[in-house]
């Protein structure tokens, strides 16, 4: 074989062998099922010894199975779920199931968003319906009505199919619309709908249709037992909210086992909307207001900026200290005092802020806010990390931050005057691989290599700064040191070694004998 | 740097086990398909594996990476499959099997999926030099990790590598002569 030949074939073997991933979020959303299921429920505990596994395991299947190609077969005549056309796949939710085509992404959580090629194409959103509304109570803000029907034999024994054009608000700088069609599943007794939709422009009529057939619900239209009791109270009930959708589900699927407070990051909160986080605001979990706290700032323009600040003035008075802070930091935000908003950290100049939000969460989102002339604005996102210290030059020209994952750390700078970001520096990298150096280390080699970096101080002129960096060997032996970078001819002035197992000490220690002069 | 920190967890929680199976589901579930040949076994298996991973991480010590650690799970899990599978089959009622009355559909319907026609002709490898191309080629693995992996010698890992390449080259190459002529 020609080596170029051999060379190709290599190349090709090394690339993706699917065009679409396989592990399709549905897969993941099971797991995450089976995980949250009870540890004790037999059925699921899988610490058999083998052999009673599968003794266990064959009298289950025929049991299981039996029941199922029966039920299927001679009961339901429909098909079973591993039966299921390969170019199609199952969703299952907690309270609902579907089949949707396989090349087709589902988001997590009790609310769907279907995806393909990473573009929302529909969803099913689980919406309060109060029997005594007129369905057009259902429908999104500002939507106008094309075709309306009901249909029979499907999962409810209502069910609205309704074709709408959705348009922007007429506020909106950009108008746009988009047609949808939607199948109202209504639950009159447990006072829900799921609202199955589909964009038109990428879902066609058949296939919303053989979606909607598939749809089955999975739990029963009851009234909930408090919705049951005869309220004692002669408190009038609050006004039901016509298009408000049941916020609860979606945030404690977000907020599952404390996430928020862990890394406050994710398509799913990036998908929220507006309504959502001010609904997130009076959720009963307090890590849910914390966020929404934080969050609902973003969300900030003419026409909610008043909505949003007497929200927070009332979250304020939140019982929880951590909620209550967090509305503080971001009403001052929201109203332009940056000096107030705890932790900001003003230019040196005077004339600029730096911030960051979520702080209290284990890493934050990692974003650096600039708040300058009156404006506050994100001037970094990473990819990944949290901020762990934010600060600015001198000068007022840069801000630093020191970014970390649970295993490394490392500098980025952000410029406040024209935007520029360095976030490559690889300072530890470089200083192993100078041989000048003399450190015998194999990064790959390492178990727990944890490069380390951290800016201590800049020169006075802000054209260099002071960092230190810390790495292990293979034998978990830990190296630190100093180093002076240039910032103006970007390059490793002068590294400090220390020797192997030796700190540098806290972040006010310097290497021996160093000056900026 | 991005998986630097999930390489030596000591504990996973529903939001790393999210994270862990965004980075590395992909392989998992390649892994086990390529092993077992059927796309709705991989869908099990690699869900099997994810929980398996996320019960059984404290006997992830760090001595591989996460990631070679995962394969391990996937290979043994894949195996068990397979064996129960064999035992499904004597019970004879199993809807996977009634399936495979139409194995052309389940071919054909992933022949569409490649991304390139040289997954096609890697799958029609004998299974123990297909696994040892891929290992090697697609997931990296060294010739060591990959004869501790598989528990066989290195010898055996480099013959067998030897003859999958030629193999692999051999139907390549049969496949351009049958298209020139």
């Amino acid at each position: 074989m020609p080596r170029t030949d051999a060379d190709e074939l290599e190349r090709r073997l090394a690339n993706r062998p699917f065009r679409q991933r396989r592990f399709s979020p549905t897969l993941m959303d099971a797991v995450e099922r089976e995980l949250q299921a009870p540890v004790d429920a037999p059925r699921r505990n899988r610490k058999f010894s083998r052999h009673a596994y599968l003794v266990s395991f064959a009298l289950i299947v025929i049991a299981l199975v039996s029941g199922a190609f029966f039920y299927c077969n001679v009961v339901r005549k429909e098909p079973l779920s591993a039966a299921i056309d390969p170019t199609e796949q199952q969703i299952v939710k907690n309270q609902y199931k579907l089949v949707v085509p396989r090349d087709w992404d589902a988001s997590l959580g009790n609310d769907t968003t279907f995806y393909r090629n990473g573009t929302e194409i529909g969803g099913v959103d689980i919406v309060t319906y109060y029997p005594d509304q007129p369905i057009s109570a259902l429908y999104p803000n500002h939507h106008e009505v094309v075709e309306n029907g009901m249909l029979d034999n499907l999962a409810a024994p209502t069910v609205i199919r309704t074709r709408m054009i959705l348009t922007s608000p007429a506020a909106a700088e950009v108008q746009t619309s988009e047609e949808q069609l939607h199948y109202y599943f209504l639950m009159p007794e447990s006072k829900i709908a799921y609202d199955l939709y589909f964009k038109t422009a990428s879902v066609d009529d058949d296939t919303a249709q053989r979606i909607a057939e598939s749809f089955e619900i999975s739990v029963e239209d009851k009234a909930s037992p408090e919705e049951s009791q005869t309220p004692e109270s002669t408190e009038t009930p609050k006004p039901p909210e016509s298009d408000k959708s049941q916020s609860q589900p979606l945030w404690e699927e977000i907020d599952r086992n404390g996430a928020l407070t862990q890394y406050p990051v994710g398509e799913q909160l990036d998908a929220l909307t507006y309504e959502q986080v001010m609904e997130g605001l009076s959720e009963p979990k307090p890590r849910v207001r914390w966020y929404s706290a934080y969050r609902i700032v973003e969300y900030d323009n003419v026409d909610r900026h008043e909505a949003i600040i007497s929200a927070l003035n009332r979250s304020v008075d939140d019982p929880e200290e951590l909620v209550a802070n967090a509305a503080r930091f971001a009403l001052s935000v929201m109203e332009g005092k940056y000096e107030e908003a705890e932790g900001s950290l003003k230019s040196p100049d005077g004339k600029a802020y730096a911030f960051v939000k979520y702080r209290e969460a284990k890493f934050n989102d990692g974003k650096i806010w600039l708040a300058k002339n009156g404006r506050a604005t994100t001037v970094y996102t990473p990819d990944i990390g949290g901020i762990l210290d934010l600060g600015w030059s001198p000068d007022s020209q840069w801000l630093f931050a020191r970014y970390a994952v649970q295993t490394a750390s490392w500098i980025v700078l952000a410029n406040a005057k024209t935007g520029e970001i360095r976030d490559k520096f690889d300072l530890v990298q470089r200083i192993i691989g100078d041989p000048a150096n003399g450190y015998a280390v194999d990064p790959a080699k390492a178990p727990r290599f944890d490069p380390g970096e951290q800016l201590v101080d800049w020169s006075p002129n802000s054209k260099k700064f002071l960092f230190r960096y810390s790495f292990a060997d293979e034998n978990f032996m830990p190296y630190e040191g100093f180093g002076v970078y240039d910032l103006v001819n970007n390059k490793i002035e002068k590294v400090y070694m220390l020797p192997a197992n030796e700190s540098a000490g806290g972040i006010d220690s310097r290497p021996e004998g160093f000056s900026w002069n | 740097m991005s998986d630097e920190h999930l390489k030596y967890l000591s504990a996973i929680d529903h939001f790393d086990i999210r994270e862990i199976m965004e980075q590395y589901g992909e392989d998992v579930w390649n892994y086990a398909y390529f092993l077992t040949r059927k796309h709705d076994w991989a869908d099990d298996i690699s869900q099997e594996v994810f929980i398996k991973a996320y019960k059984n991480i404290d006997a992830f010590r760090g001595q591989s990476s996460l990631k070679t650690w995962l394969l391990k799970i996937t290979r043994n899990t894949s195996f068990s499959h397979r064996k129960l599978a064999f035992f499904r089959r004597t019970v004879g009622l199993d809807a996977r099997m009634l399936k495979q009355v139409q194995p052309s559909a389940e071919n054909e319907y992933m022949e569409r999926s490649y991304s390139d026609d040289i997954w096609d002709k890697v799958m029609q490898l004998p299974g123990r030099y297909r696994e040892t191309l891929l290992l090697n080629a697609h997931y990296h693995m060294s010739l060591e990790e990959i004869s501790r992996h598989l528990n066989i010698s290195l010898g055996t890992v480099k013959s067998r590598l030897h003859r999958a390449r030629s193999r692999l080259a051999d139907l390549m190459g049969r496949d351009s002569n049958d298209a020139a002529n």
